[in-house]
């Protein structure tokens, strides 16, 4: 039976180990002061957009439109946005939701993951007296960046949808915007 | 006796003024015109729609909004290049002048059809004049069709809308298509198979039916033209064309217009709609001379594009702008916003400058939000639909790796550690 044993360099390896360790636990105080800092300053609510099948579970930001005219997007990466100008989830209409694509700070936004919804995954609005609504995944669809958004900001069945879109397709580089838009429309589970 | 005298030829020569003043009057007829530069249009439009296949035209088109088709036959000047924009101002003086002719005969209010009326003379048949009718009243040319019966100008100018129903005839009995003018101040539709003869200036617009042979002028610059199937427009030929009026000047002189130097711009930018963000366009330019005399010191300007260059024209190469000449010039720049820019041409000809300017507009898209329709169910607050947000994040400049690399570390050290200083030692 043997054992291995480290002689002369022991010392040399346990400080590059233990410097690599520091440096680790540094970069990880840093990311982490940055988005507390963040947090602290953004005005969040309680309610909550869950989506289990791709581990989702995030705080919703209420957002407006920008005076370029697109739909405004959430302050932080890990919230969703929600549509104020547009009806709330579960109400008669189609809410919309938008989410960050992409990763920041070593952190993947809270979107990132949204192509892998499959239709009939579930998806769940939270909030803030815990009431939950559920919303099931109908349809997936892609537009072009300048596509005509009405079908998924109105809907006149009478029923309740929520539509949730973030960025998908190649990155631009001179218009430092993603080409296309996934939107996953859902309706209210009855 | 003197006295006598004196009185007489007083009398006699305001008698001979008063005759003179009612003699003039009496004997006044119709006149036909100056053309202009739309003399050798056959359809003068801003739009012209022509759907199908099938349709012959002869002569000049104008327009600035082309048709699916176009159509068959000779038409050397095609589109809004000169002197489209001088025959639409000719257009107008010529309208003017027509309505400026007082009407020989008024038919009663109300709607008027040629072909069955006799309060003007013989049923069906017109001699030279100006027919007009009465306050808001259309006319219409019915199947029994109508006769313009002798030589000089025929003005049919109509307080509506005209028409001309299905088969009719327009027959000529010693009268020239030339000189047949029709100004309605509303639409006109010439029914299918019909033929009609004459110049009809009608801003309003213009339709033809299928079949329709026409030997005329449809002139509705401002407005549309539209043809169909099988439809024939001639322009008419052996005209005897008037010369321009002369204008008289304070001191009573004389002036020629027609030896007045004219110039004449026109300019089109490529595309003219730019995505959001804008991009390059090109502008093109021609200058012509539809005067009759050559111009010198020809010059082109543009308010916002500086970079103009000649192309072609100077064919002669004489620097100076010729009446057959068509000087084309070019610039390009790029554009982030909606621009209307101002080409401005002049030239000099017996000491006289003239200028023509044309303007271009090229939109530059921005995000729009819609007003929409209040959605079922929903409350009365107006909704809003923005564009699709971005929310992409572009790439992370800062982003390292830092815990794959330090894993990295770890493996390779150890790794490194392992194979090479290492030693056993028995228990």
């Amino acid at each position: 039976m043997k054992i291995k044993i480290t002689t002369k360099k022991s010392p040399v390896i346990i400080s590059i180990i233990g410097l690599i360790f520091f440096l680790i636990f540094f970069s990880y105080i840093v990311i982490q002061k940055k988005v507390l800092a963040y947090e602290v300053s953004q005005d969040t609510s309680t309610i909550r957009l869950k989506i289990e099948s791709i581990g989702v579970d995030a705080l919703v930001e209420s957002v407006g439109i920008k005076s370029s005219g697109e739909m405004d997007t959430p302050k932080l990466i890990e919230n969703v946005g929600w549509f104020n100008l547009g009806v709330y989830p579960g109400e008669i209409g189609s809410a919309v939701m938008d989410g960050h694509y992409g990763w920041r700070d070593n952190k993947s936004a809270v979107f990132d993951n949204l192509y892998k919804v499959k239709i009939g995954d579930i998806v769940i609005i939270k909030n803030n007296n815990n009431v939950i609504t559920t919303f099931i995944v109908r349809n997936i669809k892609k537009y072009n960046s300048l596509e005509n958004s009405t079908p998924v900001f109105t809907s006149n069945d009478g029923k309740s949808h929520l539509n949730l879109i973030t960025c998908g397709g190649g990155w631009d580089i001179e218009t430092k915007n993603y080409r296309e838009r996934l939107v996953i429309f859902t309706d209210k589970e009855i | 006796m003197k006295k006598n005298n004196k009185k007489i030829i007083i009398a006699s020569i305001s008698l001979f003024i008063v005759i003179g003043i009612i003699g003039a009057i009496k004997v006044f007829a119709a006149t036909t015109p100056f053309f202009g530069t739309t003399s050798s249009y056959t359809i003068l439009s801003s739009t012209y729609t022509n759907p199908v296949s099938g349709t012959t035209v002869t002569g000049d088109i104008g327009f600035t909004t082309p048709p699916a088709v176009n159509p068959a036959g000779i038409h050397p000047n095609y589109g809004s290049g000169a002197p489209y924009s001088t025959a639409g101002t000719d257009q107008g003086n010529l309208l003017t002048s027509l309505n400026s002719q007082p009407c020989t005969f008024t038919f009663a209010n109300g709607a008027i059809d040629l072909a069955t009326d006799t309060t003007h003379g013989t049923i069906g048949v017109y001699t030279p004049g100006v027919y007009c009718t009465g306050a808001a009243s259309a006319a219409s040319i019915g199947t029994a069709g109508i006769t313009l019966s002798g030589a000089g100008t025929y003005i049919f100018r109509v307080n509506g809308a005209f028409t001309t129903v299905m088969n009719s005839v327009v027959t000529l009995s010693g009268a020239s298509a030339c000189d047949v003018f029709w100004t309605p101040t509303e639409a006109t539709t010439l029914g299918a198979n019909s033929t009609f003869k004459g110049n009809n200036i009608d801003a309003s617009g213009i339709t033809l039916g299928t079949n329709v042979n026409w030997v005329g002028r449809a002139l509705s610059f401002g407005g549309t033209v539209t043809t169909a199937v099988d439809d024939v427009l001639t322009l008419p030929t052996s005209c005897t064309l008037p010369p321009p009026p002369p204008n008289v000047d304070m001191g009573g002189i004389y002036s020629m217009p027609w030896v007045t130097p004219r110039i004449d711009v026109t300019k089109v930018a490529t595309p003219t709609s730019l995505p959001i963000g804008g991009g390059s366009v090109v502008y093109d330019y021609v200058i012509s001379n539809p005067g009759y005399i050559p111009l010198s010191n020809v010059t082109l300007v543009d308010d916002k594009c500086s970079n103009i260059t000649l192309l072609s024209g100077d064919t002669n190469s004489n620097s100076k702008l010729e009446i057959t000449e068509n000087w084309k010039y070019s610039c390009a720049m790029n554009l982030s916003q909606t621009t209307t820019n101002v080409a401005t041409a002049s030239g000099t000809a017996d000491f006289t400058t003239v200028t023509d300017t044309a303007n271009a507009v090229v939109i530059v898209n921005v995000p729009t939000i819609i007003q929409a329709p209040v959605v079922l169910g929903v409350s009365t607050t107006t909704e809003v639909f923005p564009l699709f947000p971005n929310t992409g994040l572009d790439p992370d400049p800062n982003f390292f790796p830092w815990n794959f690399l330090a894993l990295l570390s770890v493996i390779f050290v150890s790794v490194l550690n392992l194979t090479k200083d290492k030693t056993t030692k028995p228990f």
